[in-house]
């Protein structure tokens, strides 16, 4: 079984080619991250796996289904965190209203808050390791950190199979990175849910990769870390030379502060 | 008078509804700009009433050009931010250009074209009385109706468009809604007053809460005391009420924004 598969994969916005030549098969459950610089079509390929773009050749697959021919389908099975820069500060919602929100959102037109709905929304931010005096604060008045992890709990509330996370470290602090590297871990271990996941830095997740995406407009490398982080497939990717290091028998390519 | 009582009352409830969600969607400048598209609809239709005989309600004439130039933008886009650095380049640049021509060509009958400039809450016909409620029940319906999704399509397009929510659909929904409501306001505030009157109550109230329907609450009393007391300023000074609540409001803003930094700092 699969979590995503893509052949030969295209992507255009307009002229722009966001994506080309992008192939690879993701087994499940399983976490794979995609790393590659700014503009490198990193967001455009998890919004492929939403199916939020348009595929101009190839296709992409999510669990075995077709994302262009199944779409409503595959928005039961795959929870999204979109990149921070997309969240609007100006709307006063409270954390507990985010995740509900969504999750009544889900249930379809004019759905009514049950207490069961209630319930579930207390259990996931629980889970996600939301102190509860922040679950009533509005959302802009939360540390990034605990932003990153109710967004995590908003997709959670759907109960996905596939969690796709656009860069959930940027501006978190180290401590609370851990804890969502940690829970993440979990939520393969316990729930057998797939993450995909971008970022820049990928120090403090290494040792719990499974699967790496290397991407600058084409695919550069995919599979296991230690035989996609070289420096020849580095310099392919990010175009200068990027040494690599092996902390407690990981491999860590040095690129995490290269890049905002 | 009695009108204009109703009147406050009806705009301080189209404040509180639509000058918070207009926040929400970052669409501050947007407003403005269909001010203007409103107001140069407006003449447009009291030129061809007035010089060329063909009978369009000033109403009527902002609404289609308000919807002609604004919804083939707002559908476009995802936020209402986007929208207004296009709008402000070719849109705001023709309504402008627009209303000047329109008005310049009206020199004769000015009257009415100043009316829309100032607005007059004291002069309010039971139609406009009856535009007011109606665009009233339509905003409450919109709300009732679609609040959740429009509130969401606001907090975070990309995520509302992975649960099949479209932003675009939103957008434009709320487009309509603000050129309606911006439209029907025209005659009670006067063009340059309208997002004076619609924006700034749901501005403070953001300085002063982040609770959703406090904020609601709070910019519905804040426009509700400032017009009326615009209002009893206009009895004993012939002045536009609306410019005195205007006055009041920025006085108000100022120290929300004192308060705030105060306490945030
Ligand atoms: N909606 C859009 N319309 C047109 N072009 C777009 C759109 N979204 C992205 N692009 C372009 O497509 C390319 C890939 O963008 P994408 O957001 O996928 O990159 P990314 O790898 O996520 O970058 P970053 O690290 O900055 O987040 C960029 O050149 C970007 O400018
Ligand atoms: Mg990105």
């Amino acid at each position: 079984m699969y979590a995503v598969e893509a052949h030969d994969l295209e992507v255009k916005y307009e002229k722009l080619i966001a994506l080309e030549n992008v192939s690879f098969r993701i087994p499940h459950p399983s976490i794979t991250v995609v790393l590659g610089p700014n503009g490198a079509g990193k967001t455009t390929l998890l919004r492929a796996m939403l199916g939020l773009v348009k595929i101009s050749k190839g296709e992409i697959k999510v669990f075995g289904k077709n994302v262009t021919e199944n779409i409503n389908g595959i928005r039961k099975l795959v929870g999204y965190v979109p990149q921070r820069d997309y969240i609007n500060d100006y709307v006063p919602l409270t954390a507990f209203d985010v995740v509900l929100n969504a999750y009544l959102l889900r249930k379809g037109w004019l759905s009514i808050p049950r207490k069961k709905y209630i319930n579930e929304v207390a259990f996931y931010l629980s889970l996600v390791g939301l102190p509860k005096d922040a679950w009533k604060k509005p959302f802009q008045e939360l540390s990034i950190g605990q932003q990153q992890k109710v967004m995590i709990a908003r997709a959670l509330v759907l109960k996905p199979k596939l969690l796709l996370l656009d860069e959930p470290f940027s501006a978190v602090d180290i401590p609370s990175q851990c804890e969502i590297v940690n829970f993440l871990g979990f939520l393969k271990e316990k729930y057998k849910i797939s993450i995909i996941l971008v970022t820049h830095d990928i120090t403090h997740i290494a040792p719990i990769i499974d699967y790496v995406i290397l991407l600058n407009k084409k695919l550069i490398a995919f599979g296991r870390p230690r035989d996609v982080f070289t420096e020849e497939n580095l310099l392919k990717t990010y175009g200068h030379r990027i040494r690599v290091i092996s902390v407690k028998g990981f491999c860590i390519p040095l690129i995490g502060d290269r890049h905002a | 008078m009695l009108k204009a009582f109703i009147a406050t009352i009806l705009v301080s409830i189209l404040s509180a509804i639509i000058g918070n969600h207009t926040l929400y969607r970052k669409g501050t400048f947007f407003s403005v700009s269909i001010a203007h598209i409103s107001f140069a609809g407006a003449t447009m239709a009291l030129f061809l009433t007035l010089e060329c005989k063909i009978n369009i309600s000033p109403y009527v004439g902002a609404i289609i050009l308000g919807l002609l130039l604004v919804l083939p933008i707002s559908l476009s886009k995802r936020s209402l931010e986007e929208v207004y650095e296009i709008m402000i380049g070719a849109v705001f640049a023709i309504s402008m250009s627009l209303a000047v021509l329109f008005f310049s060509l009206l020199r004769e009958y000015s009257v009415e074209a100043w009316g829309l400039i100032v607005g007059d809450i004291l002069l309010l016909t039971n139609e406009d009385i009856i535009s007011l409620c109606i665009m009233v029940i339509i905003a409450i319906s919109i709300i009732i109706l679609v609040n959740r999704e429009l509130i969401y399509t606001a907090f975070d397009p990309e995520g509302a468009e992975s649960l099949g929510i479209s932003p675009r659909k939103y957008n434009v929904i709320f487009s309509i809604l603000l050129v309606l409501a911006t439209v029907v306001l025209i005659k009670t505030i006067g063009v340059f007053l309208v997002y004076v009157i619609m924006l700034l109550p749901p501005l403070i109230a953001k300085e002063i809460t982040h609770n959703i329907k406090k904020q609601i609450i709070l910019s519905f009393f804040i426009t509700f005391v400032s017009l009326n007391l615009g209002l009893l300023f206009a009895l004993f000074i012939d002045v536009a009420p609306s410019a005195i609540a205007g006055i009041i409001l920025a006085l108000i803003y100022s120290g929300a924004y004192v308060y705030h930094t105060k306490r945030t700092t």
